[in-house]
């Protein structure tokens, strides 16, 4: 990653803009023990608190990295119950990188974070639509099938 | 002589000021990532920033 990805403009302004990065040796105690490091390179997102919400095993180049860290960064947006931004990365996310494989699991959160902010099941079901019609052998596609029923 | 005088002090002023124009190395450094070290430091400006630590475990092998 440090002779493509990090170099990359892109990736710069979107580390600089969202996230503290920090980079450790793959066997530097007690931190590589705390969270369960086995491979390289290991890529955590975690909160002030110090706790895991987002992992990623393996390289990624720029088209890989900023779309996952967009994921996580908006899973633990809705987990945390900041809809709005949550929405707001997956949205990015999924108009910058669709073909990305963490679109359509993009795609599927977003319905969740909008049912969850809103209370309306129907965010799911669009999130089914939007899904099938774009991403029709992903599995978030099969996962979002059972709101397609909805009316 | 005066002149002459006058124009070493002026070129020892520009050539004083010449590290203010061009690039510094911590400039250039600035465009690239800047990597946290310190783990309780990452957290404080987490927190601080309303931001997520991305951590990179890696091999430099």
């Amino acid at each position: 990653m440090d002779a493509g990805t990090y170099p990359d403009q892109a990736v710069i302004q979107f580390i600089r803009e969202n996230v503290i990065p920090m980079r450790l040796l793959h066997d530097q105690q007690p931190l590589a023990g705390r969270f369960s490091v086995t491979w390289t390179p290991t890529l955590i997102l975690i909160d002030a608190q110090g706790k895991e919400v987002y992992r990623n095993e393996g390289a990624l180049g720029p088209a890989g990295l900023i779309p996952a860290l967009m994921l996580g960064i908006g899973k633990e947006k809705s987990h945390s119950g900041h809809y709005d931004k949550a929405v707001s990365y997956f949205d990015e996310l999924t108009s910058k990188y669709p073909k990305s494989e963490e679109a359509p699991e993009a795609i599927y959160y977003r319905g969740v974070a909008r049912f969850k902010s809103t209370k309306d099941i129907k965010a799911m079901k669009e999130a089914y639509l939007q899904l099938s019609a774009a991403y029709p052998g992903s599995p978030w596609t099969r996962k979002a099938q059972p709101y397609a029923s909805l009316k | 002589m005066r002149f002459s005088r006058f124009l070493v002090v002026t070129v020892a002023l520009v050539l004083l000021t010449v590290p203010i124009w061009l690039p510094s190395p911590a400039g250039a450094q600035g465009q690239g990532i800047q990597w946290v070290t310190n783990f309780d430091e990452a957290l404080a400006r987490a927190k601080a920033e309303n931001k997520l630590v991305f951590l990179d475990f890696f091999n430099p092998n």
